[in-house]
């Protein structure tokens, strides 16, 4: 075995060096406080933050979680404290628990989604991530993500008020995901990240109604993995830019199935809420992986399959 | 708050479909009363870990009660002496035991119980004297031997008259009669608790359940509405003064 191997779990995204590439995933991570008595969020490569609007949101009312075979679904409806409180009080906060901050901004029309972005991207955060994809909200939201002409108006019409690296979060239930990718590409995005939650719906047969008030919502976890990994190849085989890929990642090797799919970095969400010691311990079955495997940099590995 | 494997003491039955479950500690650390741990076997499925309340804290040993609902509480269930189970805790915000003085009414429906062992320990132990417990139950109750030699006055009802008197909860005391009223155990029960002390004009504490995932607040999974907003009950409760807490009208 080669024992001596130190591997190198660094990645460039968009001009930031991130030490690792385990990224918690937007809505399961809080503002990264909540994890704190845990570990530190310096140990991972960066976190995106649960998505901010505009204005502040309540969320939706009723049951917002369902448990299902190796996944869960979810329907928070976006609540956050808006862009405001996060500028103001949050960001400033948060800045130094992380190398790479990722603010991620949903909205429901176009003009929300500018000016949201236009003050959270003067703030100090190193990335913006453009959620056009949160399955919950039932004005706009959805339709953004799911045809290429709607992500890229979204796309265009935010690019010149963000002068930082705009990292596009792809919807899994796309029409044509690879379309929507390279129209994002087109009109702008420094990266793409995929995949959010899948549109899903669970029935409650006892009652006869849906679980949830929304009727659909949005599935996650490991029963996602091998079609967001698919997903994700996809589209890396498509674009130039970075993708950072995400879905059901549970172990370190899940990770580097990603990488060989063609991600720069990944995301994990639902792993992290089964456990809160789940991201540092993905780094570290990432690293002993590669040293074991003999794999000096992620480079040698990033898009093989 | 720490995440680790515990090894389980003792897992049996204290009535039919109830547990009480003790792990060791492990490193002992502070838990008030009303917080809660999330348990998860080491078995892949289910997925999400489940909340239970602490139930009683003895040296270095950490028990749950519990009724067998689910999936969850089932695995939970088959679980013997030797065996591991991952425990993440103390989390949220329990009772704040200096706050409660004078006549303290403990009001539990079924389950809801769990708790109250832990917070009775520890006021006897901060010097009230004045304690009552009122439990309800659908059929024969439980968890009430725990009490003995530490409430003096407890109240029983049964919805099906197999013990105690028969009815609901609130049959068993008047809120006036008391300076503080807690309450744990099915919404209905607690909208009532809410209510009655309301017109008594009585304090009143109730602690919320709701599905949660993370149990730590960085989900937003488990919110309840308030009168201050959707709040989680995971992080900001979930231990709440009752008239903060906004019953859905379902
Ligand atoms: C802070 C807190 C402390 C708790 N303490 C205890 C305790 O000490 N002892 C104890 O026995 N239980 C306690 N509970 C409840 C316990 O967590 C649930 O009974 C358990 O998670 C059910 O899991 P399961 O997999 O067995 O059942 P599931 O299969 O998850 O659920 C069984 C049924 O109950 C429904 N359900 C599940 N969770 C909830 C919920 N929260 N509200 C309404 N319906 C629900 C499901 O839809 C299903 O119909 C506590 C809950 C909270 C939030
Ligand atoms: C409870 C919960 C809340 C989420 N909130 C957001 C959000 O606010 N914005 C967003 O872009 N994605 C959100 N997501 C999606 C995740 O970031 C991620 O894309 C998805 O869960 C798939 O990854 P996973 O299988 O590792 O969880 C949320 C997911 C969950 C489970
Ligand atoms: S369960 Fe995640 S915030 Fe409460």
């Amino acid at each position: 075995m080669s024992a001596d191997i130190v591997p190198d779990l660094s990645v460039e995204l968009n001009g930031v060096t991130l030490k690792n590439p385990v990224i918690a995933a937007s809505g399961t991570y809080g503002f990264g406080e909540e994890l704190l008595p845990f570990h530190h969020p310096s140990v991972l490569g960066g976190f995106s933050t649960k998505g901010i609007t505009l204005y502040p949101r309540q969320g939706n009312r009723g049951i917002r979680l369902h448990e299902t075979r190796a996944g869960m679904m979810n329907s928070i409806g976006l609540q956050n404290p808006g862009a405001e409180v996060f500028v103001r009080d949050i960001a400033p906060r948060i800045r130094g628990l992380t190398g790479c901050l990722i603010a991620n901004v949903g909205g429901s029309d176009i003009d929300d989604y500018v000016q949201a972005v236009a003050m959270i991207a003067a703030a100090d955060v190193d990335m913006i991530e453009l959620n056009i994809s949160c399955p919950n909200v039932k004005c706009g939201g959805m339709a953004f993500g799911m045809r290429a002409e709607d992500a890229a108006s979204v796309v265009r019409a935010v690019r010149p008020v963000c002068p930082k690296p705009l990292m596009v979060k792809l919807s899994p239930n796309a029409h044509d995901l690879v379309a929507v990718a390279l129209a994002c590409q087109e009109a702008g995005a420094d990266s793409l990240s995929l995949v959010n939650t899948f549109n899903a719906l669970a029935i409650d047969v006892h009652a006869r109604k849906a679980v949830f008030d929304n009727v659909t919502a949005g599935l996650s976890g490991p029963a996602i993995l091998p079609i967001a990994l698919r997903m994700t190849r996809d589209v890396a085989r498509a674009v130039r830019v970075p993708v950072i890929g995400m879905g059901g990642i549970e172990t370190g090797e899940d990770a580097a199935a990603f990488i060989m799919a063609g991600a720069t970095a990944v995301q994990v969400g639902t792993a992290g809420l089964v456990r809160p010691d789940a991201l540092p311990r993905i780094v570290e079955e990432l690293a002993a992986f590669m040293a074991r495997e003999g794999i000096a940099n992620l480079g040698q590995i990033r898009g093989i399959v | 708050m720490t995440t680790d494997l515990h090894v389980v003491i003792r897992n049996q039955h204290v009535a039919p479909g109830i547990l009480r479950l003790t792990v060791d500690g492990g490193a002992a650390q502070p838990v008030q009363p009303g917080q809660f741990h999330m348990l998860k076997t080491e078995a892949p499925e289910p997925l999400l870990p489940r909340p239970l309340s602490i139930h009683d804290v003895e040296g270095d040993l950490l028990s749950f009660l519990y009724e067998v609902k689910g999936a969850g509480t089932r695995a939970i269930a088959e679980l013997v002496p030797g065996h591991r189970i991952r425990v993440t805790g103390p989390l949220g915000r329990g009772f704040d035991v200096q706050d409660l003085r004078g006549r303290i009414l403990l009001v539990a429906g079924g389950i809801g119980i769990a708790p109250f062992r832990y917070l009775a320990r520890a006021l006897v132990a901060a010097g009230r004297d004045r304690l009552t417990l009122a439990a309800g139950f659908r059929g024969l109750p439980y968890g009430i031997e725990d009490f003995a030699g530490v409430v003096d006055d407890i109240r029983i009802a049964t919805e099906d008259g197999s013990a105690g008197i028969q009815g609901r909860v609130p049959v068993l005391y008047r809120p006036q009669d008391f300076d503080v009223v807690v309450a744990c155990g099915p919404v209905p029960m607690m909208r009532a608790v809410q209510q009655g002390c309301r017109e008594a004009g009585t304090r009143a504490i109730v602690s919320m359940e709701a599905r949660m995932a993370c149990g730590i607040g960085a989900c937003l999974g488990c919110t309840t509405q308030t009168t201050t907003g959707m709040r989680r009950v995971c992080a900001d409760g979930p231990v709440f003064p009752a008239d903060e807490v906004i019953f859905d009208e379902r």
